[in-house]
């Protein structure tokens, strides 16, 4: 069945433009020129995707978006804005109200392929026999209390000392904040929970908040805290490796990407842990017989053999369950074996890619290593040249 | 360290000179005071100008130019407190020492002179010395902060105008780029004879140009009024200026600030031309405007109102002038607001969205650069009414 698509915008011209461009696509194409409109015909039928403008008369776009969510929470949403640095609408992104936040003017190639890349990910998270297999892995971690009324307050556009007062209630999560802030990357050196909210951005403290509700059951298994160490220095490394080929920082709703991508690593290691350490086990043995430098992947191979879902899916579900920005997910789904034709924001994936392997040298740990796309990397963002410098840095980051 | 207090003597008796002299030099060295002598009043002016004394010891009876006369010289000077006058009385003096302190004098010691007397009010001058120089101080620091403020509220004004004005572009150069890109796939589609248009093309096509003409023609508007507002800071431009175009050009470049709030509607009386900054002018409009739009919104969000907005302008011909009328169905103000509406950082708004100088800034430009008049009449609850007056001629 095609998937339902609808538009909202209060300029004809933009729907017509739409129209001409969805036109000969396999989707079937609803457009509104008011919100209210598109939320009486909810009333009675399903749409799968809302692309909608943002300031319209009336009802605008993050109060059409509040409305679709509450009627129909399924919906992808996808807000198309002239504004380019809007609180409002990077708030809509960061509370996960929006799944993707795409431009006007847009490139018309570039919006079918973000749309359908969305589309095509959010099938994939939603495909039977995964959600079977995720069933059976027992309890899911639950979204921690802290983390929906951080998003609230997201939501509502508070001020950091809102948040601020929030986080102090755990002192465990506090003390991770400022842990990262402190961090070579963001130099900072503050005791203030304040402090380091500013400096990390909301989103950030709300998508650490979530990976250490993560980690924090992972906590005891083995590996743990390394993959821990390895999570932030692809994080510190991403953000250095972007400033390096953009010479702009990272744009904060993907600022977490590195320390997302390998949350499903961790997750099976916690629920699934003899299977994990089994699987770890016959890494190591192979490793030991084969000559190290192009077996690189064993791990992956090994991986469907011992486990019944592999971690990059089992994380990127989490992520969307989660309603973690798009690039996050699509990175963790991606970040190991990158197939460029299925990837929409294929520079982040690229980088991921590049500074989580480089990580994974770095620390010795081989088990989880994999072979590098070099192609890929360099046919997205010629990143290759970068990799002794990424190096470089992650290792100075270690003896610090 | 601190700056030595320069004091003048001034005196037709020698031997009051030297007492006077005698006794300071006791009490403060020459690093803390520096004394010069006058013997009469022609000769204590023309020191003045030189030695720019900071207290002056000052003699009521002398022959030639006495005190008074000397306070009299020197009135603009010590009314700006640049300079302490203690006037040396004599037995009988009385009547002349009231019109002395009249005339600024800012203390007085009787002959013959006394210790005690002589350092203790010596040591009160050099206090208000003191506090009238940090006084001065302080208010140039806070000039110099108003005018950058006054600089950055134009900015802010400017960057927030961009941030809209940027949204009002990307919409039509949106539907553009991907119009443009759709007939370039057609004429693809047309040349390699795969011809699996659905709808009909002929239509479709006539459809795009209209669009297309639509957007340019959207931008271009809003890129001319732009134009007017790029003067705003050619401060002598005075020009030939269209008042009702000077409108338009506003309502296209504020557009996003009104158009979900109000209908603005327009009554032109195809007044003249008039001598003006445009782009000052501009602003005053703009101000104005988003006063009304804000107004409306506060309004709006209590009781729901529709927005309205009439502008009108007027040619009186009897005084040559052009009258500019905004009227707002917003919430009005009540006495207090009116009171204070132009004071300079006077703002109802919420911090950080008003900085309180746009009316201010505004009555600058109608009343001191182009010789007009600004007025509102308002009341709480029933909207606002903005008259400026402006001479056609040049101010
Ligand atoms: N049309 C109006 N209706 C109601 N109140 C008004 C109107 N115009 C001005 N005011 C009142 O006068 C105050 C001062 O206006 P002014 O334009 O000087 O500053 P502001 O609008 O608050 O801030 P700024 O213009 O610097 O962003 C406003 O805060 C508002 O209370
Ligand atoms: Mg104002």
């Amino acid at each position: 069945m095609s998937k339902v698509i609808a538009f909202v915008d209060d300029e004809q011209q933009i729907l017509r433009a739409l129209k001409r461009l969805f036109f000969q696509t396999d989707y079937t194409c609803l457009f509104f020129d008011k919100g209210g409109d598109l939320i009486q015909y909810l009333e009675s039928n399903k749409i799968d995707i809302l692309v909608t403008d943002i300031r319209m008369p009336e009802m605008d776009g993050i109060a059409l978006m509040h409305a679709v969510k509450r009627m129909q929470p399924k919906v992808i949403r996808i807000a198309l804005s002239g504004y380019t640095d809007s609180r409002q609408i990077l708030a809509a992104l960061d509370s996960g109200l929006a799944r993707l936040y795409i431009y006007k003017p847009w490139d018309n190639d570039q919006l079918l392929s973000k749309i359908e890349g969305l589309i095509r990910m959010n099938d994939q998270l939603a495909d039977p026999s995964l959600l079977q297999e995720i069933n059976g892995l027992g309890s899911l971690p639950t979204i921690p209390d802290l983390y929906a009324k951080i998003t609230d307050l997201i939501e509502k556009e508070a001020s950091a000392q809102e948040v601020a007062r929030l986080v102090d209630s755990d002192p465990a999560i506090a003390g991770k904040l400022l842990r990262i802030a402190n961090t070579a990357y963001y130099g900072l050196h503050t005791g203030s929970v304040q402090q380091a909210i500013v400096m990390l951005g909301m989103s950030n403290v709300r998508q650490i908040i979530l990976t250490n509700s993560v980690f924090e059951r992972a906590a005891y298994m083995p590996y743990a805290k390394d993959l821990w160490q390895h999570a932030s220095l692809v994080n510190q490394g991403v953000a250095y490796l972007y400033s390096l080929c953009y010479g702009k920082s990272l744009p904060n709703h993907q600022g977490t990407a590195g320390l997302m991508h390998t949350l499903g690593l961790l997750f099976l290691a916690t629920v699934k842990t003899d299977l994990y350490l089994e699987l770890i086990e016959a890494v190591e043995k192979e490793l030991q017989h084969s000559q190290t430098d192009n077996n690189q992947s064993i791990f992956d191979a090994l991986e469907t053999e011992f486990l019944p879902v592999r971690h990059p899916e089992i994380g990127s579900f989490l992520l969307n369950w989660w309603e973690l920005p798009f690039d996050i997910i699509e990175v963790a789904y991606h970040y190991r074996e990158p197939k460029p034709e299925l990837i929409v924001n294929k520079e982040l994936v690229a980088m991921v890619h590049l500074v989580s392997h480089v990580a994974f040298g770095l620390l010795g740990l081989t088990q989880f290593q994999y072979a590098l796309d070099k192609e890929f990397c360099d046919a997205n963002g010629n990143l290759t040249r970068h990799q002794l410098a990424i190096e470089d840095y992650l290792a100075s980051l270690l003896t610090n | 360290m601190k700056e030595t207090i320069k004091v003048l003597i001034v005196d037709d008796s020698k031997l009051i000179r030297m007492t006077i002299r005698d006794l300071l030099n006791t009490h403060f060295t020459p690093q803390e005071m520096q004394i010069e002598m006058a013997e009469d009043g022609d000769q204590a002016l023309a020191l003045f100008g030189t030695y720019e004394p900071n207290i002056i010891l000052l003699d009521i009876m002398m022959p030639k130019v006495d005190g008074i006369e000397v306070l009299m010289h020197l009135q603009e000077r010590i009314l700006k407190g640049e300079v302490q006058t203690i006037m040396i009385t004599g037995m009988g003096d009385d009547q002349t020492l009231s019109k002395c302190f009249d005339l600024g004098a800012s203390d007085f010691i009787s002959k013959p002179i006394q210790d005690v007397a002589l350092t203790s009010r010596l040591k009160g001058a050099i206090r208000q010395h003191h506090l009238i120089q940090s006084l001065n101080r302080l208010n140039q620091e806070l000039t110099l902060a108003k005018n950058q403020m006054v600089q950055a509220e134009k900015m802010a004004a400017v960057g927030q105008l961009a941030a809209g004005i940027a949204h009002e572009i990307n919409n039509p150069v949106g539907y553009i780029s991907s119009n443009i890109h759709t007939l370039k796939k057609y004429y693809q589609n047309w040349k390699s004879g795969k011809n699996q248009h659905i709808f009909d093309l002929d239509t479709d096509i006539q459809e795009i140009f209209e669009d297309l003409a639509f957007g340019v023609d959207r931008i271009k508007e809003i890129v001319d009024s732009l134009r007017s507002f790029s003067r705003i800071d050619n401060i002598s431009e005075i020009n030939q200026f269209d008042v009702e175009q000077g409108i338009r050009d506003t309502l296209n470049v504020a557009r996003h600030r009104y158009k979900y709030i109000a209908d603005v509607q327009i009554e032109f009386g195809n007044v003249p031309l008039i001598y003006a900054n445009g782009g000052k002018i501009n602003q005053v409009f703009l101000n104005i405007l988003i006063n009304a739009a804000d107004a409306i919104k506060s309004a709006q969000e209590e009781d729901g109102r529709t927005g309205q907005i009439r502008i009108e302008t007027k040619y009186i011909s009897q005084d040559e002038t052009v009258e500019i009328k905004f009227v707002d169905n917003g919430t009005g103000m009540d006495e207090e607001t009116l009171q204070r509406l132009y004071n300079p950082f006077f703002t109802t708004k919420p911090v950080g969205s008003g900085t309180g100088l746009g009316m201010s800034l505004s009555y600058d430009i109608v009343v001191h650069e182009h010789k007009g008049k600004i007025m509102a009449k308002s009341e709480l609850g029933n909207g606002t009414e903005f008259t400026v007056l402006l001479p056609v001629g040049k101010a």
